[in-house]
């Protein structure tokens, strides 16, 4: 006979969701993880001036806000072909270094590690629980929180939501008081940071030895000569055990990743083409699985201890936290970097008179929660006629759904059908992923045919062809 | 004995940035917020929906069905209902989305069809709301994302009683940017696309601004990172109003003489001056698709 259950909500995530089982004589038939909102911003950029896109596409996620401003900035430089000075990327960077660090401690410490600290405790009292039980560590905390929050109001007006950049430009660059001021900030978050990973050391090791190995596709931006959260614009697909599938320029992602509807959740779901099944997984992890060097000392150094130790690529979804820490201390090895050369402030205001060279801009960074892509196409004049937006969490809403199935049936093959168990040993796997579902729900259909155009012929964009079925 | 205040926030359809907004005020000012005692979050902790509330905080604007219930069930449940952050207070920008026919969108968007009924989803309504379309509200902390110095001000009004007056001066009034005596716009110029002097108000170059009507409390902080407002606080009149008052003095600014008034480049203006507030109009817009 088949039965469903149905949690709802899950907590500490962002967003609103609900996962159903159905179960079959006590095993488990299908899982639907449910996104239970719907905001549609694909949708209401049309017809908006482009220049516009990145100050409302940031409203897109309000933990992730720089993400989505500098996607869309990078896909406003090659609507108008422009490639913006060296400075212009640093200044750019330091704002998504900072929006790492503001996004990826709120995940590790307020959603995420209530489920070790708190694992006996039901209801789980998550970050109030942390406030109460660890004043000091959530301080700390929230001490380089605030650090990061600085530096985006610094560069962006706001923590949440800033505006800083524009097509080719950064609009308002750096004073030299407020370089020192941050820089003697950096060193010592870096120190700060380093106390709070040995107190949780031992907690996390706990966790990681009965972590599950969950095998996948993994997709990611890729980089030989650095850690790639903004650089580059290749993007590398991996198997579950490690062999390069395919690479593609950001401008081909049509050609390698689709989205199609399903019947039961407001988000869609993207699907690699060329694979049987088409699952794969975003964010921490498959950076790591695919870039595996992380250049830069401190994080190395945590590497060392948590993750080379592991036979690669690692599958188990668990490791999504500890490539989080890793990845706090590059970007905070990274600022520290930055904010230590003056040559930061070497800025110069260039406004040019813009006019749309192509019709088309794709814009393509690693967000905290994975790979994120911009499409925009304007008219002659640069007003949007379509958007597409490809968003981390989205993609990794199908594998939650096939490692709810398994951790489900792991879980009743064990304790039977018990439903605090399920509850728990569910909403914490995906707790993994970070989900962010403000973030994915705004899919629009793709055009039958998708013809991309270049109008700009002295820029080395290259824009295949092609035409595709939804 | 414990005299803490009781606090649940409330999320509705939104981004987080609001309880983000939140959390970045806490840090700031802890023993403010020692006093207060945090009794349902969904994004911070696992307990379940209370009976009675101090303080009920909403977030975000009403989408679905089944978000009218929510709300007029937390309505009951709180002492002081607050609406945080301007998808509460005006719909935010989605309610940009309501010049579409959202049944076309959405047939647009999920074929084959989204079984709603089936897997049990929540039904959207046709337009986006804001919160203040169903409920009455205590207090309103407007901005996308609130600002810092306001939610201080809102815990701090709820502890100590403290007056709560949302400051009636223009973002004008707190832009550090230079402007002249006479005031005459002689181009209108898009943007960041646009050359435009620095340190010189937006309006006079020619580029939309919407500091003249918009609230200020956020301390001009697009302004000050050189961006115009997009009038995020909210309009210190009625909206519609608000809207025609905008538009009235900047003719009246434009330079008679002047032949560069090109009008392609303000084909959106709903866009612009309803970026926040769209959902809160009393206006009829005529849908497209
Ligand atoms: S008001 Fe702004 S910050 Fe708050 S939920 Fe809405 S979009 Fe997010
Ligand atoms: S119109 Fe804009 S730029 Fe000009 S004074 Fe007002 S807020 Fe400042
Ligand atoms: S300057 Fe305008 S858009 Fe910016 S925060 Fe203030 S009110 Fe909002």
């Amino acid at each position: 006979m088949s039965k469903k259950l149905v949690f709802h909500p899950i907590t500490r995530i962002e967003g609103h969701a609900k996962v159903t089982l159905v179960l079959n004589d006590g095993n488990v038939e299908n899982a639907y993880f449910q996104v239970t909102e719907f905001r549609g911003f694909e949708r209401l950029l049309v017809n908006r001036p482009i220049e516009e896109a990145p100050l409302i596409v940031p409203r897109i996620c309000g933990l992730c806000s720089p993400s989505h401003h500098l996607a869309s900035v990078k896909a406003l430089d090659e609507i108008f072909g422009l490639t913006p000075q060296e400075n212009v990327i640093r200044l750019r960077e330091l704002l998504h270094y900072a929006g790492f660090l503001h996004s990826h401690l709120l995940h590790l410490f307020i959603l995420y590690l209530p489920d070790i600290l708190f694992s006996d405790i039901k209801p789980n009292p998550g970050f109030i629980g942390m406030i109460k039980s660890y004043p000091s560590l959530v301080k700390d905390v929230l001490e380089i929180r605030g650090f990061a929050q600085q530096i985006l109001e610094v560069l962006g007006g706001s923590s949440i939501h800033p505006s800083a950049t524009m097509a080719g430009l950064f609009l308002n660059p750096l004073k030299p008081s407020q370089r020192t001021e941050l820089r003697d900030k950096a060193s010592k978050s870096i120190k700060l940071f380093n106390t709070i990973v040995e107190t949780i050391k031992d907690k996390l090791s706990e966790v990681l030895e009965n972590s599950i190995s969950f095998p996948s596709n993994f997709v990611s931006l890729h980089s030989k000569s650095d850690y790639p959260l903004y650089h580059s614009d290749e993007i590398h697909v991996i198997s579950s055990k490690g062999e390069l599938l395919t690479y593609f320029q950001h401008n081909d992602y049509l050609e390698v990743i689709r989205e199609k509807t399903v019947s039961w959740s407001y988000a869609k779901a993207p699907y690699l083409k060329l694979t049987n099944d088409g699952y794969y997984r975003v964010g921490p992890l498959a950076r790591f699985n695919i870039n595996s060097k992380f250049h830069s000392e401190n994080s190395e150094d945590f590497a060392k201890q948590f993750l080379y130790n592991v036979p690669s690529p690692i599958c188990m979804s668990e490791y999504y936290n500890i490539v989080r820490i890793a990845e706090i201390k590059y970007v905070l090895d990274k600022i520290l970097e930055i904010l230590s050369s003056e040559r930061i402030l070497e800025y110069t205001y260039l406004q040019r008179d813009l006019k749309p060279m192509n019709s088309d801009g794709i814009g393509v960074i690693e967000a905290p929660r994975g790979l994120l892509i911009h499409h925009y196409r304007v008219d002659d004049y640069g007003y949007i006629k379509y958007a597409n937006l490809i968003v981390a969490t989205v993609q990794n809403t199908p594998i939650i759904e096939k490692e709810i199935i398994a951790r489900s049936q792991q879980v009743i093959s064990k304790y039977g059908v018990s439903e605090d168990k399920l509850y728990n040993t569910i909403s914490r796997m995906i707790r993994n992923y970070d989900p962010c579902l403000s973030c994915a729900t705004h899919t629009s259909n793709i055009p039958f045919t998708l013809e991309i155009h270049i109008k700009n012929e002295n820029k080395v964009l290259f824009y295949p062809t092609f035409s595709s079925t939804p | 004995m414990n005299t803490k205040l009781t606090l649940a926030i409330f999320p509705l359809i939104g981004c987080s940035g609001c309880e983000n907004a939140l959390l970045d005020a806490w840090r700031v000012n802890d023993d403010l917020f020692n006093n207060f005692e945090i009794i349902y979050s969904p994004l911070l902790a696992d307990f379940e929906e209370p009976d009675h509330v101090d303080v009920g905080i909403v977030t975000g604007n009403v989408r679905f069905h089944e978000d009218i219930n929510k709300l007029l069930r937390w309505h009951k449940k709180s002492k002081v209902l607050v609406a945080l952050g301007s998808c509460a207070c005006y719909g935010g920008i989605p309610g940009l989305l309501n010049l579409q026919n959202i049944q076309s969108v959405i047939n647009d968007i999920y074929s084959p069809k989204i079984s709603l009924d089936n897997y049990d989803m929540p039904k959207l309504i046709e337009n986006v709301k804001s919160i203040a379309e169903f409920v009455n509200i205590d207090i309103a902390i407007p901005g996308c994302p609130p600002p810092k110095n306001l939610i201080i001000k809102l815990f701090e009004h709820l502890l100590k009683g403290e007056p709560l007056i949302l400051p009636d001066k223009s973002v004008c009034n707190e832009c550090p940017l230079n402007t002249s005596e006479d005031k005459v716009i002689r181009n209108i110029k898009r943007f960041s696309l646009e050359p435009i002097t620095p340190n010189k108000c937006f309006l006079e170059e020619g580029v939309l601004c919407l500091g003249p009507i918009t609230r200020t409390g956020c301390d001009a902080r697009c302004i000050k990172v050189n961006t115009p407002c997009r009038g995020c606080m909210g309009y210190l009149y009625n909206i519609d109003e608000a809207v025609v008052k905008f538009l009235s003095s900047v003719s009246s600014m434009i330079d008679e003489k002047s032949r560069n008034i090109d009008i392609d480049k303000i084909k959106d203006l709903t866009g612009l001056l309803y970026r926040f507030t769209l959902a809160s109009s009393k206006l009829n817009f005529i849908k497209r698709g």
